[in-house]
């Protein structure tokens, strides 16, 4: 991995608009629980923050990594900036973990201001702190998740983004929740599989998981596997796609 | 040699950019001439592996690039785009290009790479508010900052005011001289011809003429040359030229006559008694296409 590529592509992905607007949209889910749970009881607001967290992250906190994912190459190549890291002296394989690490770093970022968003409202509310904690996994391995595959995306489509919203919107939240053999294809319901696994959900959220077991470890590895993929289909991309 | 396409071909879906060009480039500068679409910048993103070739190959110094990526440390681009990081200096681009590449002391090349162009002054202003030339030159500096052995320019004059194009042309030679491989496109030929007289001539993503543009000119002696005559009575003196030998061709526009002719010394000899015996006064006799621009046209039509 190179230091010098993943802080510029960060500091790249940051310095944008785009940056304070998906940390917007990755918080409304906590802003939404914020306001649909006041009035109500300590352990009745932290059951709503998270089916809130559950339903409402799945659009919102996707679209946010997505948009932050793929902006990472899309950015360097739209704006002509591609060529400047693109010639330089190190591997393909290199190239992608820096770039897929820069990818998720962004996209990990905007996560957590999202998170701390509805980390103030439960606290504000009166819900539990330890659901809080487990929701930042959750929202720190989907980022990860997301980012393996929208990085990739960035590099291999100009129209990266209509790609990534289909992913979001038509297999995840349509095909995947219709058809039960394609539920463990959804990242979304892979990384709450963690989730379900260190915190006790209400039956609201769990529905979301769909035929997807609850479990920490088969969770963390299909997001390491992931995580690997995307890396080789960049690495992969870096060798045998036009870069410009 | 420093870089080399053998075969090279390469297509976006049914346009064909590059067309089985083969081509070495060695030490010292070579212009990369053509028209606007005749592929010389697609030749140079795929010489640098930026795109992948449909066919063919690419060496650079010996290496495929896409395989062996490692060679970068001792090529650089300047790409074509007038792009650059508008939130960063010209030091903090300079910086990171020097840090991509493995420089060493990075922080002593990046204060070569600008003083050689100049932008000392201007080092820690954020690129967003530099002009077209002193971005360009920011790029330059960006590209030499590791030293190539092969330095890939496309249009490096782009936006330059007249100053900064005559620096940069002779920092270029000044590269080629102590042996960079400096590979130039350019669409403003009479700074090529300031550069180098080596270079590689390209129509419709075919090599259309490769070698010293002294032997192009010579290779089309035979071919007709434009002469631009300005006179008071042009009508007259162009119907005593037409009969003229070598003259294949006469138009008149305004009070401008132009004079296609095979054997252009002797329309020079005939012209003013011509036009004494016409009783026409001549304003102006210039040579219509006298540059390497003539060549480029020829070599242009000859292919077409």
């Amino acid at each position: 991995m190179s230091l010098v590529l993943v802080r510029h592509l960060v500091m790249r992905l940051i310095r944008r608009k785009r940056f304070l607007g998906m940390s917007a949209l990755a918080s409304t889910a906590g802003l939404i629980s914020w306001i649909s749970g006041s009035g109500m009881s300590g352990p009745e607001a932290t059951a709503n923050y998270q089916v809130v967290m559950a339903t409402v992250s799945a659009a919102t906190l996707s679209i946010a990594v997505l948009f932050m994912s793929t902006a990472v190459m899309r950015d360097e190549r739209d704006d002509g900036t591609l060529p400047f890291i693109f010639i330089s002296p190190m591997s393909g394989g290199r190239f992608a973990v820096s770039s897929w690490v820069a990818g998720a770093a962004a996209s990990a970022l905007v996560a957590t201001i999202g998170w701390l968003v509805g980390l103030i409202g439960l606290l504000a509310i009166g819900g539990e702190m330890s659901s809080a904690w487990a929701v930042l996994v959750l929202y720190l391995s989907a980022a990860l998740a997301y980012s393996a595959l929208f990085v990739p995306l960035g590099y291999l489509f100009s129209r990266s983004l209509l790609i990534g919203l289909g992913y979001v919107f038509v297999w995840e939240a349509i095909l995947a929740s219709a058809v039960s053999g394609l539920t463990a294809s959804s990242v979304w319901r892979i990384a709450m599989s963690i989730w379900a696994d260190i915190d006790q959900l209400p039956r609201d959220a769990l529905d979301v998981l769909g035929s997807v077991e609850p479990g920490r470890w088969g969770g963390l590895a299909t997001v390491a596997v992931l995580i690997v993929l995307g890396i080789a289909a960049l690495a992969w991309a870096v060798r045998r796609r036009d870069a410009v | 040699m420093t870089a080399e396409a053998i075969g090279l071909s390469k297509w976006f879906g049914q346009k064909v950019a590059l067309s089985g060009v083969s081509v070495s480039f060695g030490p010292g500068v070579t212009g990369l001439l053509g028209p606007n679409g005749a592929g010389k910048t697609t030749l140079l993103r795929v010489l640098s592996g930026l795109q992948v070739p449909s066919q063919g190959e690419v060496r650079l110094l010996g290496v495929d690039p896409r395989r062996d990526r490692s060679v970068y440390s001792t090529v650089a681009m300047v790409p074509e785009d007038e792009a650059v990081y508008p939130d960063l200096s010209a030091r903090e681009f300079i910086r990171l290009r020097a840090r991509l590449a493995g420089v060493e002391d990075a922080e002593q090349a990046v204060s070569d790479a600008l003083e050689t162009v100049e932008l000392q002054g201007s080092a820690d202003r954020k690129l967003a508010g530099f002009s077209k030339g002193m971005r360009q030159r920011a790029k330059v500096a960006s590209a030499l900052v590791s030293q190539p052995r092969l330095l890939l320019l496309d249009e490096p004059l782009n936006g330059a005011d007249p100053v900064q194009r005559a620096q940069l042309i002779r920092l270029f030679r000044a590269l080629g001289e102590q042996g960079c491989t400096v590979i130039v496109s350019s669409h403003v030929l009479s700074e090529v011809e300031r550069m180098t007289r080596q270079v590689v001539a390209m129509v419709d993503g075919r090599l259309a003429a490769v070698g010293d543009i002294q032997l192009l000119r010579s290779a089309m002696t035979d071919k007709p040359r434009h002469v631009r005559v300005v006179a008071d009575r042009p009508r007259e003196l162009a119907s005593a030229l037409m009969h003229a030998p070598g003259v294949t061709g006469v138009r008149i526009d305004g009070n401008e006559i132009d004079v296609n002719t095979v054997d252009p010394i002797d329309l020079a000899r005939r012209l003013p008694s011509a036009a004494r015996a016409e009783g026409v006064r001549l304003l102006e006799v210039a040579p219509a296409d006298e540059s390497m621009e003539s060549v480029f046209r020829y070599l242009v039509e000859a292919s077409t």
